[in-house]
């Protein structure tokens, strides 16, 4: 049983109630788990699009924090302690009451101390909290909580092609032009100016017109962002609520948010850090799907990738950085010099797919949108090869840290994996989501590569499937019509030039089809099969063949950061 | 059809749409070669008849209008564009276009602001100040406390916004019907005192009439209109808890006034029964040039003026709603002279003149508000 204590200092308990509040504009309970760097809270919205984390470090942020395992000391050491629960987030909250009032000094807190009561020998296991207030009074409140396991979206910042970083300020000042019912936000930048448009995709008819919410849209320069190295003509949109949201707290804060993303229908994910507190949220955005909606043609394949490159380039990409990846292991230009890989020790892999195929073609109204006239020929465009690749950069995915209860179970199950390379773990996957066995070899090798502990929360092979598994319970269509996809992206340095070669040049392409929105929600992908092979521009088996070596190669050296956790 | 203007009285345009939207949330805009119309026209309240010179809210010169009939009638939102204009508050440049986006007609509200930034070497010292304050200060650039390091990195941000507002667009055909209400001439007619006294003092009245005895307002009620009947578990329900009754049961209040300057603002229920007088008002005098002098003589507000001071017969009375006279007093805010025309136990009829450079005689806002017989 692990032992969880810590005490806050009045300063970091503002900070810690800031985080609170803000986390409950997106869910109704609040994850947190305890690691020994740093203490994690984290929320994940109902419809599973908005995803958002704290992270407090346990030496900067924390007067004291301990985290231990009573028993099994040696395995824990080795392991890393770890303890995750979920809590109500309005109980919790209910605990700050009155006490950011300062109306009585006298007996103003000035200390509080969280302490976890678990173990066998409980009667009760509780979050027990004690405010420690002036002139010897002591509150203090037993919460309840549910131990479970815990889902984080996943977001690679190495691929993130678009990046910029704004004073949260100058945001308010935006979303202060908006209407309060607008619900969703574009953004896309044109030379010199990003733009921001807030709009409802609502459908009304005859005299509900007038009850059409307005559209604003906020032209500002981009010299106003301290940094802006976003593709022109990019639209991303997301919900204006939730942006609003990360906006408040920021503010809260004074310090920049940067945001980071590649492209519509990808997550996009705004951070900061200050004060010891890390801060991440992951929203999904929307493209825009157009008046016809994609999922439902027989092809949606190329979709993606149709808008996002144009057509007669991706194959040349294509071969190229299959090339790169598989002979010469080179990373492949990119639009913009290389992050530093900050935290993210590997990326998602291309092999979604599969997963996607299983979506029914789900929308949701709601994202409906804008930005995409009727007549966008090129999505019935022939797919192509990178759009597979294109497709798996910065997939929003979840990592349940799966280790909690059971992580032995984790083992085998990695190791079992491990050995089936190829075809065979294609097909038993594949099977698990119920589609035909229609995979890619290059997808499925590189899948393999990363035989990850579960310690650490990478989206590694095993915690994939553990995670898939867990999913199948889960109805698929809402993750689906949601935009977020499940699976866990398999990172390995080879697909990561694959990758990150990809989406580079596309974006760049300024084709005023690609930038607009795209698409439903989730590109809902039917298997690559489906697609006859002579299409790929480069053959899928040998680049399979390679990538498995060298990638089998590069798991054990593979870094077990947390790389996908977004907070680590 | 196009509709293209730049807005240069951008003030005057927001309030007097607040003071509009407080009426109605919607709202019949009728732009013409030389005058905008607004005009409402509830299912219930008061009608108002606006008409402003284009230039009054809009540059002369840059006003677009074509259209088949020379006209172009729009049924417009007014929370929406009263929001849209708010956005406008320190604008620079403010354009009003009329647009389209997906077969629906819009109203484009295009701002540009401007704002200077000053950026310090650290981002803890970025601030912004507000246009007028970035003025005073880049006009004196060296002398200021600042480090001229700083001052050179003091950069103008611009910033445009544009609202796009959906309406609806009029067939002359569907608005040729209406009309303005007529009515016979005023039997008192008088200049009303500053609207914000009034307004709060009607407010007043208001709620102590409201707040001294629901239980006589809805037996009041009952006896008004067999309609309320049904309502009236809901009233008791509602006024326990607020004090305010549904505005089907609104207090009334009673407004009268004569030819001799004064003007009287009463509430009468069973339990109270409060009123406030004004004295020395003016009753302007109708112009000569229009209407000759024996027309003037038989006139009924100079019949009434030659009823004396202190005769009650000489008092043109209405009743009207206390909340309805609450927004329709929202004029105030533009700072307007109010000419009050009543006609007893009728209607009363408020001519509001915009202050202003522009000819005051063009703008012109009418709100004709009915008399209620109880």
């Amino acid at each position: 049983m692990t032992s969880l204590s810590f005490s806050l200092l009045p300063g970091s308990l503002l900070r810690l109630h800031e985080a609170l509040v803000c986390l409950a504009k997106f869910s109704d309970t609040v994850s947190i788990e305890a690691e020994p760097e740093f203490l994690r809270l984290s929320a994940l919205n109902s419809s599973k699009t908005a995803y958002s984390a704290f992270a407090f470090d346990s030496y900067a942020f924390f007067e004291n924090y301990d985290l231990s395992a009573d028993r099994n000391a040696g395995r824990s050491r080795s392991r890393g302690e770890k303890f995750s629960c979920q809590v109500y987030l309005k109980a919790l909250l209910s605990v700050f009451k009155g006490r950011t009032g300062g109306r009585d000094k006298d007996t103003a807190v000035e200390r509080c101390e969280f302490e976890v009561h678990e173990g066998l020998d409980e009667t009760e296991c509780r979050l027990v909290i004690k405010m420690i207030c002036g002139l010897g009074v002591i509150r203090s409140y037993k919460l309840t909580y549910e131990s479970t396991a815990i889902q984080h979206a996943i977001f690679d910042r190495s691929t993130a092609i678009n990046e910029w970083s704004i004073e949260p300020k100058f945001l308010k000042e935006i979303t202060d032009h908006f209407s309060p019912s607008a619900e969703q936000l574009d953004i896309y930048s044109e030379n010199t100016k990003v733009i921001f448009t807030s709009f409802t995709a609502k459908i009304t008819h005859g005299k509900e017109v007038l009850k059409q919410p307005v559209h604003t849209s906020v032209a500002i320069d981009k010299a106003d962002f301290e940094q802006f190295m976003a593709n022109d003509g990019v639209h991303v949109a997301i919900s204006l609520k939730d942006f609003r949201a990360v906006i408040a707290h920021a503010e809260t804060a004074r310090i920049m948010i940067t945001a980071l993303y590649t492209r519509p229908c990808r997550p996009l994910q705004l951070a900061y850090d200050f004060e010891g507190i890390r801060t991440e949220f992951t929203l999904m955005t929307t493209g825009d799907p157009g008046p016809e909606d994609v999922p439902t043609s027989s092809r949606p394949v190329p979709q993606l990738s149709a808008r996002q490159t144009p057509a007669p380039a991706p194959t040349s990409q294509a071969s190229n950085s299959a090339n790169s990846a598989s002979s010469r292991q080179m990373p492949p230009p990119r639009v913009r010099p290389i992050r530093p890989l900050t935290g993210t020790a590997s990326r998602p892999e291309p092999v979604e797919p599969s997963t996607q195929a299983t979506a029914p073609p789900t929308s949701s109204l709601k994202f409906d949108s804008l930005f995409v006239p009727a007549d966008d020929d090129r999505q019935w465009d022939v797919a192509e090869d990178d759009e597979a690749e294109a497709e798996a950069e910065d997939m929003l995915g979840w990592d349940a840290s799966a280790d909690l209860d059971n992580p032995d179970s984790l083992g085998p199950r990695l190791r079992d994996s491990e050995p089936s390379f190829g075809n065979q773990m294609d097909i038993s996957h594949q099977d698990a989501m119920g589609i035909p066995p229609t995979q890619r070899m290059s997808q499925v090798c590189q899948r393999h590569v990363a035989g990850s502990s579960p310690l650490t929360h990478c989206s590694f092979m095993g915690l994939d499937f553990l995670t898939e598994d867990r999913f199948d319970q889960l109805p698929h269509l809402d993750l689906r019509a949601k935009g977020m996809r499940h699976t866990n992206p398999i990172k390995t340095q080879d697909p990561k030039t694959q990758l990150v070669a990809q989406p580079a040049p596309t974006p760049t392409a300024s084709n005023p089809v690609s930038g607009r929105g795209t698409g439903p929600h989730t590109p809902l992908i039917l298997p690559c099969a489906s697609i006859p092979g002579p299409q790929f521009p480069c053959s899928p088996q040998p680049k399979a063949t390679t990538l498995r070596s060298s990638n089998r190669a590069r798991t054990c050296s593979l870094p077990t950061a947390t790389c996908f956790t977004p907070c680590k | 059809m196009r509709f293209r203007t730049e807005v240069v009285n951008t003030a005057t345009f927001t309030k007097l749409i607040a003071s509009l939207s407080s009426l109605s949330k919607l709202c019949w805009m009728r732009l013409e070669s030389n005058t905008i119309r607004f005009t409402i026209i509830p299912d219930q309240g008061t009608q108002v008849w606006a008409q402003l010179p284009v230039e009054s809210i809009f540059e002369e010169t840059d006003y677009t209008l074509e259209s088949n009939t020379g006209v172009i009638n729009l049924e417009v939102p007014l929370p929406s564009l009263h929001r849209a204009l708010r956005s406008a508050a320190a604008a620079k440049w403010v354009q009003l276009r009329l647009t389209q986006k997906a077969k629906v007609p819009l109203l484009a509200l295009t701002i540009r602001a401007k704002s200077r930034v000053k950026q310090g070497n650290s981002l803890g010292t970025t601030s912004t100040v507000n246009d007028a304050q970035g003025e005073a200060f880049g006009a004196a650039p060296g002398d200021g406390e600042e480090g001229a390091g700083l001052l050179n990195t003091a950069r103008e941000r611009e910033t445009f916004i544009t609202q796009e507002i959906p309406v609806k667009v009029l067939h002359e055909s569907a608005v040729e019907g209406l009309h303005e209400p007529r009515c016979r001439d005023p039997d008192v007619h008088i200049v009303l005192p500053d609207l914000f006294q009034l307004k709060s003092i009607s407010e007043r009245f208001t709620k102590l009439a409201a707040d001294s005895s629901p239980k006589a307002a809805a037996a009041a009620a009952t006896m008004t209109s067999s309609n309320n009947l049904m309502d009236q578990p809901l009233d008791a329900v509602s006024s326990s808890g607020s004090g305010t009754r549904p505005s089907g049961v609104s207090p009334k209040l009673e407004l009268s006034a004569n030819m001799h300057g004064s003007l009287r603002l009463s509430i009468a229920t069973d339990a109270l029964k409060i009123s406030s007088v004004w004295s020395d008002l003016v009753n302007p005098a109708l112009d000569p040039s229009q209407l000759s002098q024996t027309q003037i003589e038989q006139l009924p507000s100079e019949r009434m003026r030659a009823l004396g001071g202190d005769d009650e017969a000489g008092w043109a009375k209405v009743r009207i709603d206390g909340r309805d006279w609450a927004r329709v007093l929202s004029v105030g805010r533009m700072n307007p002279k109010v000419v009050a025309c009543f006609i007893h136990e009728t209607a009363l009829v408020l001519y509001v003149y915009l202050p202003g450079s522009f000819n005051e005689d063009e703008s012109c806002l009418t709100y004709y508000i009915n008399s209620y017989l109880t």
